[in-house]
């Protein structure tokens, strides 16, 4: 075999190669977006709007968490069996926990997930703590339920968060419950 | 052979059940070590001792003084008492295969027994469960975090002492490393962690912002009362607070020092280490 051939046959390797790495990268990338979009992660992440035939979430901020500039009076005090208020954005509720606001899962690196590693990603999601070390995760978040994701599919979905475009938004931090609401 | 089967089946149930059930707490061996570090986690007050037993004819790989390596079999204690009356001891265990076990015991009222707490923890007596085990434990670099070179032998300024034994085993590079806040020290090279520990906290924007900040540092040179560090310190809110979790008490003498710290040491910008 000559010189030229033998770089030929190690191209086309290489090429192959790369080819199925990608498309191994590209796989878990749509699972990741079928996990995402199939297991109501826009339900709460995507801020609602109202439209013509009532709310739904508004894809132009598709996962970015609590909208920062949408201010909010206190939530109303719960009263009998009604313990939880959401706001019409979907991305705040109010509960026997306090007030959760929604994250922004987006890859923004200041205010959404850019500088999470998978760990800090699969720590999360495992152990309902921040960073899996932090302050708890509250609800109405799933974790009782997310927590049974296997590996392959945190790291779908991980994946797939990481690929969406990064949107610049702070979300504040949960309230405490208040001394006067049902949580006491 | 046969026989032999059988009463491995069966010791291995018992074993099982053990960890299961009301197991009572393992005493520390005649020969582990009791030790203490020098600069403590705060935990509401609670006194406490701690012991270190390694395997006979084991020992524990130092090569990395930032990072030994215990051997297989190694097993650590740490009681907690009020009053003199032992409320709950806590152990951890490195396995054949390496891992690690957490297990936390809970005395009875006149801490003449304790036995094993479930798996969730009991919330109630502030037991934590074994997942809150692994969220302070697994994010250092070896998980018996008062059993090191720092803890025993390096001498720290007492704030950095003290961020290091209650913050440095999530603040650290390894283990978050999105925040880029470092509390951990460094045996090998104390001046270079403290250097590092300064630039990620003097002057730097804080994650983390009060309702109705638009702004907030982590440290604010010469200003306490503006710096989250501190009011997170001080924070009786759950999710505010920290340490996050295993404290319910403020350390008021824990947030007396890194106040002085603050306000006496740290007068300017990633000033050097005093």
């Amino acid at each position: 075999m000559t010189l030229s051939r033998k770089a030929t046959v190690i191209l086309i390797f290489t090429v192959a190669l790369l080819s199925t790495a990608l498309a191994h990268a590209q796989d878990k990338v749509t699972r990741g977006q079928y996990l995402v979009t199939t297991s109501g992660c826009h339900d709460c992440h995507t801020p609602w709007v109202m439209g013509p035939k009532g709310p739904h979430p508004d894809m132009t901020r598709a996962l970015s968490g609590h909208p920062a500039d949408f201010a909010l009076p206190p939530a109303p005090q719960a009263s009998g069996p009604w313990i939880v208020s959401a706001s019409a954005t979907n991305t705040a509720w109010s509960g026997p926990w306090g007030v959760s606001f929604t994250a922004n899962l987006t890859p923004d690196p200041e205010t959404g997930l850019g500088k999470w590693t998978l760990k800090n990603f699969k720590d999360t999601i495992r152990t309902g703590r921040h960073m899996g070390r932090g302050r708890e995760i509250l609800p109405p978040m799933p974790i009782p339920m997310y927590k049974n994701f296997n590996d392959a599919d945190l790291e779908a979905i991980f994946a797939y968060l990481q690929s969406v475009p990064p949107l610049r938004n702070r979300v504040p931090e949960p309230l405490p419950p208040s001394s006067t609401s049902a949580a006491k | 052979m046969r026989a032999m089967f059988a009463r491995i089946v069966l010791l291995s149930l018992a074993a099982s059940i053990a960890i299961a059930g009301d197991a009572p707490l393992p005493q520390p061996p005649a020969d582990a070590v009791a030790f203490t570090p020098r600069y403590p986690l705060w935990t509401d007050g609670m006194s406490k001792r701690r012991w270190l037993h390694v395997p006979k004819g084991a020992s524990i790989d130092k090569s990395d003084p930032d990072a030994w390596e215990f051997p297989r079999g190694t097993r650590a204690w740490k009681e907690f008492s009020r009053d003199g009356v032992p409320v709950e001891t806590r152990t951890i265990e490195r396995l054949a295969d390496g891992s690690w076990r957490y297990l936390t015991y809970a005395w009875n009222a006149s801490g003449t027994a304790a036995t094993l707490a479930p798996e969730d923890g009991i919330p109630e007596r502030g037991i934590p469960s074994r997942a809150d085990c692994l969220a302070c434990h697994e994010g250092a670099p070896a998980p018996i975090l008062g059993y090191s070179a720092v803890q025993l032998t390096t001498s720290l300024a007492p704030a950095l002492g003290y961020l290091h034994g209650n913050c440095g085993h999530c603040h650290n590079d390894a283990a978050l490393p999105a925040l880029d806040l470092t509390l951990q020290q460094r045996s090998t090279d104390p001046k270079a962690s403290a250097a590092r520990t300064y630039a990620s906290l003097v002057g730097r924007a804080s994650r983390f912002r009060p309702h109705g900040a638009a702004d907030a540092q982590r440290l604010v040179a010469g200003h306490p009362e503006h710096s989250v560090l501190v009011s997170r310190m001080k924070s009786r809110d759950p999710l505010t607070r920290m340490p996050p979790l295993g404290v319910s008490v403020v350390d008021a003498e824990g947030v007396a020092l890194i106040s002085r710290w603050i306000e006496q040491q740290i007068q300017q910008p990633q000033e050097e280490a005093p």
